[in-house]
């Protein structure tokens, strides 16, 4: 069961379909997210682009391909397999910063942990998919646990001071 | 020196709270040992051998007297009265108790203090050379640009997971004094055709398992770039540096992999596309940054003759101990953490407290640390140099033995650290013990020992004229000689001497090196230059005859 870190609270409920991580088959008409690979697979034979999402692991060191679709892609899910395992803050800052992805980012993995998540909501994450065991609170309270920054990143969950002049 | 303001005092009130928490959800069992261990790490908490180990930073070794009086009452509330210097110009406590450090964070921050990056896979603290700013060769003070390195590195929200441990080293004088070749960024400040200054790029330097010096990318990188380029950099790293081998995974090794030309094309291709997405560093935050590590107010003084009809100790001192200053009448003076029977780079607090004093009262209220484990004071008069001296020899921080043998580069060893392998400063005492007559140190001239527990090599033995590193032969300690590294001007690696010598065996080791030495050398020709002269054989020769 997935448990859903979205606005700063635990969300209801996520129709989304992880192809090759969630169990089972897809619900029939649900948005599915799919690899790399198969999503611009699944673009280029014209399939709806709006219920499609992606979910990149660490090895897609390169999400150029991703640019021509920053527009219309709704979701993007960057997988975290460990909290030792930095590549997606690098995708997720390349995303938002450089190829200017407005939808959807959303963490995943076993690296979702509390004293991560404000590193990557200043990296652009808005979404969390929270690795087993770890306590709503926790994560919620990680995301004030900084008020200021000395670096200049997409935030967006967050939006710490930064020094000015 | 640097002043925090509110948004630096305010990062580390918020680093404290929220290792208060870690630290609270750890013994409440919400934590696991293993969850928490990379979050300790990176506020430079270890566990160790006998208990944990805190490490402290001393960004690019600046300490205020204010700062070190707080060292010192750390070390005298919450450890065991001392501390020890490292080769990353921070500060060890071996001590502490868990529970404690959430409070000992909390004082360092009112002195503007944090452990913050000390350990752990992210960029750690940066180092320059000790002589920044007084340094009569230098072309300009690196500390403003570590300073901007540090806030840019800290808490960096891409680069603070990355497959391995990361160090920046800034010089601003055509001699290396800050080891620089050895870290994963060396930058070295040059002077541009057109007068404004920048950077030559080294990179993928470092010691440990695979010694390699760094490679040069670079000519020169205008100084607005700096942050850019070094974006550029890390960013390629944090993608494609290895992460399935703990051994493997410092960017030397991906610099290795792709060769230095690739690696190089790469970064500038990554460079190019960062320049159109973000500004590049602006004239007036390098403007704040240089107001804020302006000289102090030096007195316009002629240079005295101190030396001639002092007393010969006090000579002995100032030539080894003392160094020119770019200001006429002053003298950089070296604080010896190297007194025989102590532990290269200890402390104990009453030195810290009355040395910040002698700081006060003799020079600019502030003291630098060296990569070498000693101590400066830059700004001091001429005319106050007995003064000086006498007060560091009450203290014990007099002993005259700068660039000589037994100013030796010590890691903490198998006596406190959980990865060594072999103890050192057992070692270091054997060598101050059977080299304690200064007639002879001085006549063997400049020599470097470094020296290491284990591969590591936190004490630089790769680097050392003479370097020792422990090793684990079956439970026993042995001891590997190097010999011909050095870490400054032409940069080495030092050549294994052959098989590792018994623990007992080590200064009787280095005494046959040290024959061979005074027997071949030209005259004034120094160990390090006869070394590379005559190569290793005939101290091969020496070492290992009655074993053949």
């Amino acid at each position: 069961m997935r448990r859903l870190v979205k606005g700063r609270q635990l969300a209801d409920g996520d129709s989304w379909f992880y192809v090759g991580t969630d169990e089972g088959d897809p619900p029939a008409g649900a948005p599915r997210v799919l690899k790399l690979a198969d999503y611009l697979a699944a673009r280029e034979a014209g399939e709806d682009a709006t219920r499609l999402g992606v979910h990149l692991v660490p090895t897609d060191v390169d999400v150029s391909p991703l640019a021509p679709h920053a527009a219309t892609l709704p979701l993007v899910v960057i997988e975290f397999p460990s909290t030792g395992d930095g590549r997606g803050f690098t995708q997720a800052s390349l995303l938002r910063g450089r190829h200017r992805y407005r939808g959807e980012l959303r963490a995943h993995g076993k690296g979702v942990r509390a004293d991560l998540i404000f590193f990557m909501a200043r990296c652009g994450f808005d979404s969390f998919d929270l690795a087993e065991g770890e306590k709503v609170e926790t994560v919620l309270a990680q995301l004030e646990r900084f008020s200021v920054a000395y670096q200049t990143y997409p935030d967006g969950v967050v939006q710490p001071r930064h020094r000015t002049g | 020196m640097y002043r925090y303001d509110d948004i630096d005092q305010t990062l580390v009130a918020e680093r404290v709270a929220q290792f208060r928490d870690q630290t609270r959800r750890f013994l409440a069992g919400e934590l696991s040992e293993d969850d928490f261990r990379p979050l300790r790490l990176r506020n430079g908490l270890y566990i160790q051998r006998f208990a944990p180990m805190l490490r402290i930073s001393i960004p690019y070794g600046l300490l205020s007297t204010r700062q070190l009086r707080m060292l010192g009452h750390v070390a005298r509330k919450y450890d065991r009265g001392y501390g020890h210097f490292t080769t990353r110009t921070n500060m060890q406590f071996n001590w502490p108790k868990l529970e404690d450090v959430p409070d000992i964070l909390a004082d360092l921050a009112t002195v503007e203090m944090h452990s913050i990056q000390t350990s752990g896979n992210c960029i750690r603290n940066v180092t320059a050379d000790h002589f920044a700013g007084i340094a009569p060769d230098e072309i300009e003070d690196p500390r403003p640009w570590c300073e901007i390195i540090r806030q840019w590195a800290t808490l960096h929200p891409e680069f603070s997971y990355l497959p391995r441990k990361f160090k920046i080293c800034v010089t601003g004088a055509p001699v290396d004094r800050a080891a620089s070749e050895t870290h994963d960024i060396g930058l070295h400040i040059r002077r541009g055709d057109d007068g404004d200054i920048g950077f030559e790029v080294l990179v993928g330097g470092g010691l440990g398992r695979m010694p390699i010096l760094g490679k040069k990318i670079r000519d020169f990188l205008p100084w607005p770039e700096l942050i850019r380029y070094l974006e550029a950099i890390l960013r390629v790293y944090n993608q494609e540096g290895r992460r399935d081998n703990i051994h493997r995974a410092r960017i030397k090794v991906l610099v290795k992999a792709k060769g230095v030309e690739a690696f190089r094309d790469e970064v500038e291709a990554e460079y190019l596309r960062i320049r159109e997405e973000r500004p590049p560093l602006g004239e007036a935050e390098i403007a704040r940054m240089r107001a804020f590590f302006a000289p102090p107010p030096y007195e316009t003084l002629p240079d005295v003759d101190v030396v001639t009809g002092a007393p010969a100790e006090f000579q002995a001192w100032y030539r080894h101990n003392t160094r020119t200053h770019k200001v006429t009448g002053y003298r950089a003076v070296v604080v010896s953490l190297k007194k025989h029977g102590e532990a290269p780079g200890d402390m104990s607090a009453d030195q810290m407290e009355r040395l910040a004093d002698l700081a006060d009262r003799w020079s600019s209220g502030e003291v630098r640390v060296t990569h070498d484990q000693n101590l400066v004071l830059g700004d001091v008069r001429q005319q106050d140099l007995h003064a000086v001296w006498m007060g560091l020899r009450e203290l014990g921080l007099a002993t005259p033995n700068i660039g000589t043998l037994t100013d030796m580069i010590c890691c903490p060893g198998l006596d406190f650290c959980s990865l060594a392998n072999a103890s050192a400063i057992p070692i270091a005492k054997q060598i101050q013990d059977r080299f304690s007559d200064f007639d002879y140190l001085y006549d063997l001239g400049h020599i470097e020992i470094k020296m290491s527990g284990c591969m590591n090599a936190c004490g630089h033995h790769h680097v050392g004229h003479i370097g020792i590193l422990g090793v684990d032969k079956h439970g026993e300690e042995w001891y590997q000689i190097t010999l011909g590294g050095s870490a400054s001007g032409t940069s080495s690696l030092g050549e294994v001497l052959g098989p590792s010598v018994p623990k007992g065996e080590v200064a009787n080791t280095i005494a046959k090196i040290l024959d061979v030495y005074l027997e071949r050398r030209e005259e004034g020709e120094e160990f390090l230059h006869a070394v590379r002269r005559v190569g290793i054989e005939p101290f091969k020769e020496r070492v290992y005859a009655a074993a053949r």
